[in-house]
């Protein structure tokens, strides 16, 4: 064996250590690593969720003006066209105005009178407006707008209590929604650590685990009556497990 | 992880796929904590700039090129200039030795006093290392980064990295009286064996 490998073995030995050093005195525990993957990836979501929201408000290219006003249009219909494309175009504008925006309460007024009937597409359309004020409550927070903050979040508590009552006591229903709150509260939970103390978030939160806890009581007090409800479907209107024959 | 699947997770997460960057953090986290808590005195500094790094990266990603420039080499830098930005504001000194303390809990009393005592004496000799050749040793056996990687974190040459290490670990040897000699077998320090426990 030659001075190479001796000393091949000894920088062996030193590299041990070295192992061994990082590891008990340098490596992160698993809580620590746990949290600081919990605020990275909350803001990763929050980037992403402000960048479609960008991406949405990206103005189309502008067409050659008025090209089309060259030829012989009647007046009278030229009016018309004017008046629908402005009626359109406004229902647009409030339909997709953003939290903080004067037409965002207009927009939760047409959403809600939009909701489906259904008690299983109910359901399913107020988890997809809850999904939508978290994104937007996490896009507000990414952009230091408290106020549009303060209202998608309001907007999210109307939401929950909204769900609440559309799964009535329907046991699949209610699981479901109990599982789609925690998960929801656990985003909440991450944007209340990334960013300065607001209130709104903390009471989000708060009525987040009522929720939870309200389904809660709602089965024990089914499981105490002995008055099982007896779910059919899923949350997405799909026909439940028919179980074994 | 190998190259092609991590430039995949990279140009996933510059379109903004939080998925491909949780795993692009899964990869590293460790690593640059390990850098980092190497560098800071207090192991809740160490959590914090792990963090305050990945922000950073999450924020520069877009703007990231590959072009030859590793991406492990990349993020270090970012790590490496969070730590001296850090340290400029809050003046402190790195310090190796006030690294936080962890020894394996279910060794002996003795084999933990074994432990500790080595793990003091590789502390001590990290200390007398000239910076650039404790920078070495940090991003090459703490971060594992490649002689490549570690170039370019620290803004030198491959080869000027290689002269640093070979320097270093010749002087590690020396603090911690490892001769270049036939090993006796029977003499396996008590870190080498918690280590691999």
């Amino acid at each position: 064996m030659g001075y190479a490998e001796f000393e091949r073995l000894a920088n062996d030995r030193v590299e041990d250590l070295l192992e061994a050093y990082a590891q008990s005195r340098l490596d992160p525990t698993g809580p620590v690593l746990a949290r600081i993957r919990a605020n990275v990836m909350a803001q990763a979501a929050a980037s992403a969720a402000a960048n479609r929201a960008l991406d949405t408000r990206t103005l189309a290219p502008a067409r050659p003006r008025f090209a089309w006003l060259q030829g012989p249009l009647p007046r009278r219909a030229f009016a018309l066209g004017l008046a629908a494309t402005l009626t359109l175009g406004t229902g647009a504008a409030v339909l997709a105005a953003p939290p903080g925006s004067p037409f965002y309460n207009a927009r939760l007024v047409i959403e809600a009178a939009l909701l489906p009937t259904e008690i299983d597409a109910r359901l399913a359309a107020y988890e997809v407006h809850l999904e939508q004020r978290l994104k937007e409550a996490e896009a507000a927070g990414a952009a230091g707008d408290a106020n549009a903050l303060a209202a998608a979040l309001a907007a999210y508590e109307a939401d929950v209590t909204g769900a609440l009552g559309a799964a009535g006591d329907d046991a699949e229903l209610l699981a479901h929604l109990e599982q789609t709150l925690a998960k929801h509260t656990t985003v909440l939970v991450a944007l209340e650590a990334r960013l300065p103390a607001q209130a709104s978030v903390d009471k989000a939160i708060a009525n987040s685990q009522k929720a939870i806890q309200k389904i809660k009581e709602k089965g024990e007090n089914r499981g105490n009556s002995g008055n099982g409800a007896s779910p059919s479907h899923g949350p997405n209107g799909q026909p439940g497990n028919p179980g074994p024959p | 992880m190998d190259d092609e699947t991590l430039d995949r997770l990279v140009a996933e997460a510059q379109r903004g796929n939080p998925e491909a960057f949780g795993r692009i953090f899964d990869a590293y986290a460790g690593p640059i904590h390990r850098f980092i808590a190497s560098r800071v005195n207090r192991p809740s500094d160490a959590e914090d700039l792990t963090q305050l790094v990945f922000v950073k990266a999450l924020e520069a990603l877009p703007r990231y090129e590959a072009r030859g420039i590793p991406f492990g080499g990349w993020l270090f830098r970012l790590a490496r200039n969070a730590i001296i930005d850090q340290a400029r504001t809050r003046r402190d000194h790195l310090s190796l030795v006030a690294a936080v303390t962890r020894e394996t809990e279910d060794a002996g009393p003795e084999a933990m006093a074994a432990l500790r005592d080595d793990l003091d004496r590789v502390a001590r000799a990290l200390i007398e290392l000239t910076d650039d050749q404790r920078e070495v040793i940090e991003l090459r056996f703490f971060a594992g980064l490649s002689v490549h990687e570690t170039a370019d974190a620290m803004g030198r040459q491959d080869g000027t990295v290689r002269g640093l290490q070979f320097r270093a670990l010749a002087a590690l040897r020396r603090s911690l009286g490892i001769e270049i000699e036939a090993p006796s077998g029977a003499e396996t320090s008590a870190v080498t064996a918690q280590a691999r426990i």
